[in-house]
């Protein structure tokens, strides 16, 4: 047995060795820059890209590798709070306020001056996605937009006429109904449904209701607006089966990340339209050749559309900081912008060119002509960021909404139960944050003084000054309604 | 006491009178019902990735191509060195250093010595989540991070391997022992001579359990490498999640593989595992 | 009894134990103890890792037990913990089944005589399914051909090896990487997978049976059960009446024999729609009553008995009635319904997505892990080191083999169990995080986060490791007075 130890004792040892030292080392000539993002064809394009623009540009070399390790926030938050980050980071929905606000993330306002990759560059109404109060931390890698795209051979399948570009509720409800009855008939065995979900932030926005107050002091979704919605999803989840409930949608698809599987579902006609973003088209044309359109989602009210942009940000305490920043000028450069619009990752950031020729109509994808025009459109003009509030940790507000709603659909709720239980966690979730951070109390007090002021001034109907809103949807709201101060021109 | 014991319920225990090829085939219907999950992963492992969310078992054709294609999409030789590699480390270390100390909770007698084994098992009882950070903060400091001694390190010494082997060794008769002693051995004589050859069977237990154990751990390698060379394999199978979904039928693939040398050591430590128990003798 | 080194001064001796231990405790207080007492610490603080770190390095406030006051306001936290403890409802069956594998294992290992018949057997097999084969083509009963094969080969090879075979292939399920297993587990969870797609057949010819007999389900079903139930909880009584007077139970046995029948009990009155507190409540105050009434009676004859004998045998006996008389309150309560339910149509339930449905499946892969595992190994070496000289001396007196196992391999397995059960307990109510991350992200509306999913939220995902750090100590309180417990009962038992 020892001698069995002894063996063993010295075979890990080789092995170790071997090991270590057949670890690719770093070119020490030239600086290694790591990203933490997806590893896929596109990112892998996007490195070869900056590698060349570094060429071109006559800037000193760079290597940029991917880092595909992060399943969730977990491990970037670990990482870069100990001060091991890696060097550039892409940061997703509410990850973009909160590692800058936890001072991860590096400033990089002066030099996005300097280097060309101010917020002008980009989308106005991307910036609350990486502009803190003021500061710049980032730079958008591409602007999303989600809207309905439509398999226009499966409406024709059913004889079902399409949804128009703008429509109401009701009008999604009655052609849904339509849509369902042509497509299962009695004793079908795997369901057809119409969508796979509808967007229920931006339905309650349609209504005016936000998750948040203006100065996103408090949660409103117990307010009566979210009730009707929720009461709608209910409605056609359960009775009407337009969309599958998570129990169906898990038999639908098998998968933890990703939609492989929705997609599959569109293109086969178990989805006649599904809510997704541009990127879609990476997915879909491989699979084939489909006559696609794309409508906004249904609602009522006031017509708005999820933006989001997945930002890029450099990690504080990296040591390269001045590659890492080229790399954001990157973003903000043709070669860069001209790859997104080929490979068709979402919008190109900069939106002038979501404006050519060769985004709007591809020459090699004439089945897709017109949805691009309609994704750049809503990106535009209907686009609006997700509401965040400072109090609220978002991946704790997406929890809970997701998981009341569950609870609604599974039948232990009815909606307005679910309304009321969602304000009451996330009002708490808010008392319990600013019970904690004294900086954040500051902040929160000042922000109720404002509210009120902002009530008051509502109540007596008059305007209220644009830099007293905090919420994106907000500012988007009154401004359409009329109700904001005329602006002082500078 | 000649009171009857009533019929007791519990899980099929065969009688001497019935075995024979009755207790076989119970065993080979068992044993199929506790692989029917892995004859799953191998079959979709042929699969292309449509069919591997479908629930037949078959796959239409069998696509010896998904293998290489494994290969295509991670290092996967790589991946598994590094986890045999570092699950081998821990486990020498483990043994060597819980052998060492059960010694001397099971029998040595010094003052202080039952509660700190008291101490070693409430360590194990404090969710490893929440010290996570703190230990990742030391490694820091360490500078450890991203290192193969970082992940081997705050596995090597844990309390479980040391109270396995200390109930083990408190199972051998102390004559033994108290001869050794009689016949003037030290200390270290006693424990190197009489009571590890004896503990074997604890050893090679703690092996295997220290072993497989290590091989599986995902979230501490997770959190500390960051060179994708270092990984260790379950964390490289976060590279079947892309964007697009999950890659299943790859996934599978790779999984079959990395069954593969764990079955090699097992059966070989096995065979260590009986020898031990049948060379034991320590009862008389 | 007497360990070495009892002669020779304390301080030798002191020197010496510290020795032999220090290669371990060295590494165990650096990597272990270090990070353990940092976390307390932590727990009385309010440290956000969004806040307390490199970049915002403000400073740590104390304060005191808000954080443990704040978890139990958290609405969710009694859910959570009933959830881990629900889940740990699995470790008898755990520990039962890995015993049981060990057991047949070294009985296959003893009598090679099985030779003639496993290879008698192999060969049908593999006719049977090369015909199935034949007829079928191999798309359509392909996997029964492959589960034929393989039968026939694990048949022949474990006649050859001597059933070591058979230990490799209980133990295959902890070779894969646990997150892989639980992926495994999750794809086969699916509602359009292989299990369901097994299942659905067998459900279909149930409603069917049931659907044709109404009548007999309706009330035949619940008025079969509720009689057994009765009966045996009636039987357990006489019995506890009878050890009591005759001095092999004491008054903890009792006890613990009282509380195991309420359990059922209380389950069905929870079924009924009781809330828990008064479902839980009102049994245990039968037993209460009960304990009275059966200790008050004075001893007839016997002896004083120590206060726990009999302890083993009663635990030993819950395990098999409690389940067996839940079961028994399930018939009850759904046999009424099973025929309106039928009509409908019985289909298998969407395992990980269903409320009802997603702990037991979390449980049945837990048992199908656990046979096989690390207890399982435990157990053959324990096994191994029985004497055989009391099995002899055993044969020799005429024991029944259930006699054996009652009198010699329980007992002697003692130690094994009991290390086995306290592992069960710390780890069991630790788990669960892992699981919940891969395969349910916490469960629909949370049915399958335990606590330790809940400290990975709290500590990870918002970073409030101060708030999370109270939860873990939390939890360490229960498992060490479980543990505690375990050692002073099951300790107790196995020295003696």
């Amino acid at each position: 047995m020892k001698r069995s130890f002894l063996i063993s004792l010295a075979l890990l040892s080789l092995a170790s060795a071997l090991l270590y030292w057949t670890v690719p080392g770093k070119r020490t000539d030239i600086p290694v820059l790591y990203w933490i993002t997806q590893d896929d064809e596109n990112k892998r394009a996007t490195v070869a890209a900056f590698h060349q623009w570094l060429a071109d540009e006559h800037l000193p070399p760079v290597e940029l590798r991917i880092d595909n390790t992060n399943g969730e926030a977990t491990k970037k938050l670990v990482q870069g709070l100990s001060g091991v980050g890696s060097d550039i980071m892409d940061l997703y929905g509410y990850e973009a306020d909160l590692f800058p606000a936890t001072g991860m993330i590096l400033d990089v306002t002066e030099d996005a001056k300097r280097l060309g990759f101010p917020p002008a560059a980009t989308y106005p109404a991307l910036k609350p996605d990486f502009i803190i109060n003021g500061r710049q931390y980032g730079f958008p890698r591409n602007a999303g937009v989600a809207l309905n795209w439509i398999n226009r051979g499966t409406f024709a399948k059913y004889h079902v006429p399409e949804p128009p570009m703008h429509w109401t509720l009701d009008e999604f409800e009655a052609l849904g109904k339509k849509f369902v009855a042509a497509a299962n008939p009695p004793g079908i065995r795997e369901r057809v449904y119409f969508v796979n979900l509808v967007p229920r932030e931006q339905l309650r926005r349609g209504l005016g209701l936000a998750n948040y107050n203006e100065t996103d002091t408090r949660c409103t979704l117990d307010d009566p607006r979210n009730v009707q919605i929720l009461e709608r999803v209910r409605r056609w989840t359960l009775e009407d089966r337009l969309m599958p409930s998570r129990e169906e949608g898990e038999a639908m698809s098998a998968d933890i990340s990703g939609d492989g599987s929705m997609f599959s579902h569109f293109t086969s006609g178990r989805f006649a339209m599904v809510y997704v973003g541009q990127w879609a088209l990476i997915i879909l044309r491989p699979r084939g050749t489909f006559q696609l359109r794309a409508v906004e989602p249904a609602m009522d009210g006031f017509v708005n559309t999820d933006l989001g942009g997945g930002s890029v940000g450099v990690y504080a305490r990296t040591q390269h900081r001045k590659e890492s920043v080229r790399f954001l000028q990157f973003l903000a450069s043709a070669p860069f912008n001209n790859l997104i619009v080929r490979i068709a990752d979402g919008l190109p950031p900069v939106p002038k060119y979501a404006e050519t020729e060769e985004f709007l109509r591809p020459s090699d994808h004439p089945n897709e002509w017109g949805t691009a025009a309609a994704f750049a459109e809503a990106a535009r003009d209907t686009g609006i960021t997700m509401s965040k509030s400072p109090f609220v940790l978002h991946s704790i507000f997406y929890r809970v909404e997701k998981e009341l709603t569950e609870a609604m659909i599974s039948g232990r709720m009815t909606a307005a139960q679910t309304a009321k239980a969602m304000g009451d966690r996330l009002n708490q979730e808010i008392a319990l944050r600013i019970d904690r951070d004294p900086a954040l109390r500051k902040l929160y007090d000042e922000r109720v003084r404002v509210q009120q002021l902002i009530d008051a001034r509502r109540a007596a109907g008059k305007p209220v000054p644009a830099a007293w809103i905090n919420d994106p949807f907000h500012l988007a709201y009154y401004r359409a309604k009329g109700w904001l101060e005329p602006e002082a021109r500078p | 006491m000649a009171e009857t014991q009533t019929p007791f319920r519990k899980k099929t225990v065969i009688t001497a009178e019935r075995s024979g090829p009755g207790l076989s085939l119970v065993l080979a219907a068992l044993s199929l019902l506790m692989i029917a999950p892995f004859v799953w992963m191998a079959l979709t492992s042929f699969k292309t990735l449509s069919e591997s969310s479908d629930p037949e078992w078959m796959p239409g054709a069998f696509r010896w191509s998904n293998y290489p294609e494994v290969f295509k999409v991670i290092p996967f030789l790589r991946f598994a060195a590094n986890s045999l590699v570092m699950a081998g480390w821990v486990t020498i270390l483990q043994v060597f250093t819980s052998a060492l100390a059960a010694f001397s909770f099971a029998r040595l007698e010094w003052p202080g010595r039952d509660r700190v084994f008291f101490l070693y098992l409430g360590t194990m009882m404090l969710p490893g989540l929440v010290t996570l950070i703190p230990t990742f903060q030391l490694m820091v400091r360490l500078d450890l991070v991203d290192t193969y001694l970082g992940l081997v390190l705050p596995a090597a010494f844990g309390a479980f391997g040391t109270f396995l082997l200390r109930q083990f060794m408190m199972g051998i008769p102390r004559a033994l022992d108290e001869a050794a002693e009689i016949d003037g051995a030290s200390k270290w004589q006693i424990f190197w001579d009489v009571i590890l050859p004896l503990s074997r069977p604890g050893l090679v237990t703690l092996a295997i359990f220290t072993f497989m154990g290590n091989f599986q751990s995902f979230f501490w390698p997770l959190v500390m490498m960051k060179t994708v060379d270092k990984f260790p394999l379950p964390v490289g199978l976060m590279f079947f999640d892309t964007q697009h979904g999950q890659a299943t039928h790859l996934l599978m693939a790779a999984v079959t593989m990395s069954v593969i040398p764990l079955i090699i050591i097992f059966v070989l430590l096995q065979k260590q595992l009986i020898r031990g128990i049948q060379l034991g003798g320590v009862k008389g | 009894m007497s360990g070495l080194g009892h002669r020779g001064s304390p301080r030798r001796r002191l020197l010496s134990g510290i020795g032999f231990l220090l290669p371990n405790i060295l590494g165990f207080a650096a990597f272990t103890l270090v990070p353990l007492v940092m976390s307390f610490g932590i727990a009385f603080t309010d440290w956000d890792t969004l806040r307390h770190n490199i970049f915002r390095n403000e400073p740590l406030r104390f304060v005191g037990f808000e954080n443990f006051l704040w978890l139990f306001h958290h609405p969710d936290f009694m859910h959570y913990l009933a959830n881990t403890f629900f889940l740990m409802l699995g470790l008898p069956f755990a520990i039962a089944g890995s015993l049981g594998a060990a057991l047949m294992l070294t009985r296959v290992s003893h009598r090679p005589v099985a030779r003639r018949g496993a290879f008698i057997l192999a060969t049908l097999l593999l006719t049977g399914s090369g015909l199935l084969l034949r007829m079928g083509g191999m798309s359509q009963v392909g996997v029964w051909f492959i589960f034929g094969v393989l039968a026939a080969i694990s048949l022949v090879t474990g006649v050859v090896t001597g059933g070591s075979v058979y230990r490799t292939l209980f133990y295959l399920p902890n070779f894969t990487a646990g997150v892989a297993t639980f992926v495994l587990w999750k794809k086969l969870y699916n509602p359009s997978g292989p299990i369901n797609a097994a299942l659905a057949p067998v459900l279909d010819r149930i409603a069917g049976w049931v659907r044709s007999a109404p009548g007999v389900f309706s009330w035949g079903l619940p008025l079969t059960c509720g009689v057994l139930a009765t009966a045996l909880m009636v039987w357990q009584l006489w019995r506890l009446r009878q050890h009591w007077g005759d001095a092999s139970a004491g008054s903890v046995a009792v006890v613990t024999g009282l509380v195991m029948l309420a359990l059922p009990v209380g389950l069905q009155l929870y079924w009924m729609g009781l809330p828990a507190l008064t479902a839980v409540g009102g049994p245990l105050g039968v037993v209460l009553v009960g304990a009275v009434l059966i200790l008050k009676r004075p001893r007839r004859w016997g002896p004083v008995c120590a206060r726990d004998a009999g302890l083993s045998a009663e635990i030993a006996l819950a395990l098999g009635l409690v389940p067996l008389l839940s079961l028994l309150a399930a018939g009850v309560m759904w046999g009424a319904r099973l025929p309106s339910l039928a009509a409908v149509g019985l289909a298998p339930p969407n395992w990980l997505g269903d409320y009802d449905w997603a702990k037991p499946a979390i449980m049945i892969m837990g048992l199908w892990a656990a046979i096989g595992s690390n207890n399982m190994i435990l157990y053959l070496a324990g096994l191994s080191s029985i004497p055989p000289e009391l099995y002899e001396a055993a044969d020799m007196d005429g024991a029944s083999p259930l006699q054996r196992f009652w009198h010699i391999t329980w007992p002697q397995l003692a130690p094994v169990t009991f290390f086995i059960g306290v592992m069960g307990v710390i780890y069991g109510l630790q788990g669960g995080f892992e699981m919940a991350r891969v395969m349910t992200k916490g469960g629909p509306a949370g049915a399958t986060t335990t606590l330790s999913y809940f400290i990975y939220i709290e500590g990870f995902e918002t970073g409030r490791l101060g708030y999370a750090s109270a939860a873990a100590w939390v939890l360490f309180a229960l498992v060490f007075i479980l543990s505690l417990l375990n050692f002073r009962f099951g300790n107790r038992s196995a020295n003696d």
